[in-house]
């Protein structure tokens, strides 16, 4: 947990290699305890908010206390949260195009799954040039769309107002069709 | 189906990401990554291999390995949701369900927890296909699918009379076996595995409306879930049962389908579209749309009442009858099976049980609704808090009583256990005293309707401590529940407590304002305490009083109109003032009518307000025919020993009575004296009552011992007026007895009676009353019977042209005609 904290702080500090790397140790403690959380009975609904508080909780209980922001976590949390979907959809096209062992399928749903794998990998370089504009706007797709946050919550996690919160979010939408009609 | 290209930005709308099929998947390859390898032990059971895998988890087939006996097992193995419930309350509720057994209801065996934390349940291995699959590799014709699917709404409903809802129906769920029987798997799991039991567990694409918004989800989510497989399995293709529709229940998009698929929308869920159905006459096509329509519902509150109803309409289209999609009255539905009460047998036990949950949930939405002060979030979370302890404390306290495969096997009254469950309320309720009166006002009130007085009143006045405790004493609520309870000490005849606590209440009320709709009732209640201890006089002019402000206030509903004009009519009749009497029972009768329709019991039983007023009319032939009527339909809806039947028999027999057709006035006096007995006791002024008018029509009709044995029963049963009313009814009683005396040749005796009888006629009938100047006309033969004088013949012809003057005294005049010929032997 030591690097964790440290990280963060170098992350806070402005440090884009750091950032990266804490996203990768949320990224992997978040499979641990989506492996406990999800894929309940029916596959219920992925509950993506109580996932990254749980993990928030497990971090700050592992001492990152005084140095780990809830703000921040919950926006590099988001950014786990895409980059843990985004491999998935990935998993998916590629089981689809043969390169996938012998799944069992069930047929409608996997049908529905590879249609949105398609979207979200569409969504995800949208995203990406969109970063390249304007790296506020497309973390603030991130809160709301990845990690689930609500409009409160995902101005907190960008310590923003929540008009301006609003305001970004809707430039981004904007943006975004913009950048898919080119 | 013709659909522009997903778009990326699709994803962008609210929980079209995380709640849609993707992330499902994700979370099904999460669970994947850890397998059970063979041999694995697991309880008694031992993995052999795989059955299958998909967005539930693995499933296994296993083997029994404890030695015990030889068995093969289907083991599903699913994560646990965030939450934790103690493991004792899992293994409860998994008894419950391993004790459902049906034949179309995979049985759940075992279940327990893996080592890393993992919820395993054992069930029956079904070898079958599933039910969209079978149904389109066999070709099955609709009446085929039709009678599967009734196969599993059967189940359901038979769950439901359990209190058990499956909250996950779907094709995947579904298998039909080798011989052609639907299977149910994965009963309760999704409710044993969920957290908060409430709304995360289920298959998003099959989810009902309120379990994607997250709300309170009942057997109406089952019903919900039954009609999207119905129409799944109409579908010539089931492959189209995906795509398009699924995508619009999920983001939430209900607009109808376009175009001219003539079906389009029914404000719910699900797109219909009838024209992509197996081929079925266009008439019938569209019956059975509406039974889907009804079934998938946007609102609960709009689909059938039960599963069981849904059942009914699929066999009532399969048997080529009118289908009940259209009609409405679930609520109807719900009222007429609360009054259904008495001799409970195990089945109405659990439907009540289930109404009472229904109710509980309902009155506690309601309340809370109107708590504006609070947020959305909250109510939700308080709302599921309290589904679930109401849940808990019936299936815990009420329903493992009732449990046939339990201890207490049998027929269990429901009063009974809702009063052994009452101590338990404050135990899981502790820290919601709010939810906890909520409870003991549903429980007090069903014990009232029971007729169970005592526990009654204990309930209510729990339900205002705890109510009191939560709010405030002034909070409107708390008086509400106030007036409940005074209104036990009138079903238990406390009539100086009862208007001790009405005035007290109304003092406390005053605040509200003189047109409130809680004070409008305090004073309906006041005015009705004034008609039952017989002053009437402050009857009429306290509903008269009430009727005036209550005109004022448009938020008091027809049926709280309708029960003040009632009260009004029959005040008006004790008063003598007839025509207004009839005036006010037919406005309540128009009332009732538009609140509730013309077949409802509240509004047949208006006919009792205008019966009354009509044989003050002397309208007595219409009263007969009318009450002979309501007696069929009552006796027909609730059996004999309901309040409503009762009062109709008597009624009926005391009028025919009055026409002097005494022979036909036997049977149903005898009824009504025999229901009175079961339900009020021998004992008692009311009992007495009808078997004093029995007494009377046995005598008239030509039967003295009859009568003799009847007035000797009366008596035995140690009788003793307890209140005016008793007094009252006694008078009738002793001008019965004087009669019978004289029958019997003893004048002395019968002089003593009659003169009892024309005391108490003076004294407690409105002047100028039939029954005084049948006291008189009895007490005038007594005398002449005794001793015959001149002055005595002189009274008795007095009496006989007063009798004249009245219809139907044909009997009177007879014997006092025989007697002043013949001598008064010839009585």
């Amino acid at each position: 947990m030591g690097d964790v904290t440290q990280l963060l702080e170098r992350a806070r500090g402005g440090d884009a290699a750091a950032w990266d790397q804490v996203v990768a140790l949320i990224y992997d403690d978040l499979r641990r305890i989506a492996r406990g959380v999800l894929g309940g009975p029916g596959g219920a609904t992925f509950d993506a908010t109580g996932l990254v508080h749980e993990c928030y909780l497990r971090l700050s209980r592992a001492g990152a206390d005084g140095v780990l922001n809830r703000q921040h976590f919950l926006a590099l949390a988001a950014r786990a949260m895409r980059q843990l979907m985004l491999n998935h959809a990935r998993d998916r096209i590629a089981a689809k195009r043969g390169g996938g062992a012998a799944q069992v399928t069930l047929g409608e749903a996997d049908a529905a799954a590879d249609a949105q794998a398609e979207q979200l990998i569409a969504l995800d370089q949208l995203l990406e040039r969109l970063a390249s504009e304007d790296a506020r706007l497309a973390k603030v797709v991130e809160c709301r769309v990845f990690a689930g946050l609500n409009e409160q919550e995902a101005a907190e996690a960008m310590d923003l107002p929540l008009r301006t919160l609003q305001r970004l979010y809707a430039d981004a939408r904007a943006r975004l069709a913009e950048l898919l009609a080119e | 189906m013709t659909n522009a290209p997903p778009s990326p930005l699709d994803l962008l709308e609210p929980g079209a990401l995380l709640a849609g099929p993707l992330a499902r998947s994700l979370a099904a390859a999460l669970d994947r990554g850890e397998r059970l390898p063979p041999g694995t032990r697991l309880g008694p059971f031992r993995i052999e291999g795989e059955l299958g895998a998909g967005g539930m988890g693995v499933v296994y087939r296993a083997e029994r390995a404890d030695g015990e006996f030889a068995q093969s097992v289907a083991l599903k193995c699913v994560a646990r949701h965030g939450g934790d419930r103690g493991d004792a309350m899992f293994v409860r509720e998994r008894q419950i369900l391993a004790g459902l057994r049906h034949p179309n209801i995979a049985r759940l065996l075992d279940g327990g927890r893996t080592a890393d934390g993992r919820l395993w349940f054992a069930m029956e291995h079904v070898d079958g296909a599933r039910i969209d699959l079978h149904a389109r590799t066999q070709a099955l014709g609709i009446d085929e699918r039709l009678r599967l699917l009734t196969e599993v709404a059967d189940a359901v409903g038979f769950a439901h009379g359990r209190l058990l809802v499956h909250r996950d129906i779907e094709p995947a769920n579904v298998l039909v076996d080798g011989d052609g029987r639907a299977k149910l798997l994965d009963f309760g799991i999704a409710t044993l595995a969920g957290d908060d039991g409430a709304a995360r567990a289920y298959s998003p694409a099959w989810a009902s409306p309120e379990q994607i918004a997250g709300e309170d989800v009942g057997p109406a989510s089952d019903q919900f879930q039954l009609g999207r497989l119905l129409d799944a399995l109409l579908r010539a293709d089931s492959k189209s049962t995906t795509g398009s529709t699924e995508t619009r229940v999920l983001s939430g998009d209900t607009r109808p389908v376009d175009g001219d698929g003539g079906g389009g929308s029914n404000a719910n869920g699900i797109a219909l579209d009838p024209q992509c159905w197996l081929p079925v006459p266009v008439a019938r096509r569209a019956e059975l749309a509406d039974i889907v329509r009804r079934s998938t519902a946007r609102r609960p509150a709009d689909r059938y009442g039960s599963v069981t109803e849904f059942a009914d309409d699929l066999r009532r289209w399969l048997a080529r009858q009118p289908v009940q999609a259209h009609a409405g009255g679930i609520a109807y539905t719900l009222r007429c099976a609360v009054r259904r009460h008495p001799l409970v047998t195990l089945g109405t036990v659990l439907a009540g049980l289930g109404l009472v949950a229904v109710i509980a949930t309902f009155s506690i939405r309601l309340a809370t609704e109107r708590d504006h002060a609070r947020a959305a979030a909250t109510r939700a979370e308080r709302e599921t808090a309290t589904a679930q302890a109401i849940n808990q404390f019936l299936r815990e306290d009420l329903i493992r009583a009732a449990d046939p495969y339990g201890e207490n096997a049998g027929d269990i009254p429901i009063g009974t256990l809702i009063e052994k469950a009452i101590p338990r309320v404050k135990e899981r309720l502790a820290r919601q005293p709010e939810v906890a009166g909520e409870v003991y006002l549903t429980l007090g009130r069903t014990l009232l309707n029971l007729g169970r007085t005592e526990p009654a009143a204990a309930a209510l006045d729990l339900a205002v401590e705890q109510l009191g405790q939560a709010l405030g004493p002034r909070d409107v609520r708390v008086l509400g529940a106030r007036l409940q309870r005074a209104e036990v000490d009138e079903y238990a005849a406390r009539y100086e407590v009862l208007l001790a606590a009405l005035e007290q209440l109304r003092a406390d009320a005053a605040v509200l304002g003189e047109s409130h709709v809680l004070v409008l009732q305090i004073d309906r209640a006041r005015a009705w305490q004034a008609y039952i201890v017989g002053d009437f006089e402050r009857a009429a002019t306290g509903f008269a009083d009430v009727r005036e402000r209550a005109a004022g206030n448009p938020a008091l509903g027809d049926n709280d109109r309708a029960i003040i004009e009632g009260g009004l009519s029959l005040a008006l009749s004790r008063l003598s003032r007839f025509p207004e009497a009839l005036a006010a029972a037919d406005t309540a009768l128009r009332l009732r009518t538009a609140a509730l329709g013309p077949e409802h019991p509240e509004t047949l039983a208006v006919g009792f307000q205008r019966t009354t007023a009509l044989v003050g009319l002397e309208r007595v032939d219409e009263a007969v025919a009318t009450l002979d009527d309501l007696h069929r339909r009552f006796k027909a809806r609730f059996g004999d020993n309901h309040a409503q039947t009762i009062i109709a028999a008597h009624e009926l027999g005391v009028n025919l009575g009055r026409l002097e057709r005494y022979a036909e006035a036997v049977a149903p006096l005898r009824e009504a004296v025999q229901a009175k007995s079961a339900v009020f006791g021998a004992a008692t002024g009311t009992t007495m009552n009808s078997m004093a008018q029995l007494a009377l029509v046995e005598l008239r009709s030509g039967d003295p011992d009859a009568a003799a044995r009847t007035v000797a029963a009366i008596w035995a049963g140690g009788y003793s007026a307890r209140n005016d009313y008793d007094r009252r009814s006694e008078a009738n009683l002793r001008r019965m007895m004087g009669e019978l005396a004289l029958a019997q040749g003893d004048p002395a005796r019968a002089l003593a009676d009659c003169r009892l009888a024309r005391e108490g006629a003076a004294r407690y009938m409105p002047p100028g009353h039939f029954a005084i100047l049948q006291a008189d006309a009895c007490l005038a033969l007594a005398e002449f019977s005794r001793a015959p004088t001149p002055p005595s013949r002189a009274t008795l012809i007095d009496v006989r042209t007063a009798l004249a003057t009245r219809p139907h005294t044909v009997n009177w005049l007879e014997r006092i005609d025989r007697a002043l010929t013949r001598g008064p032997t010839a009585l």
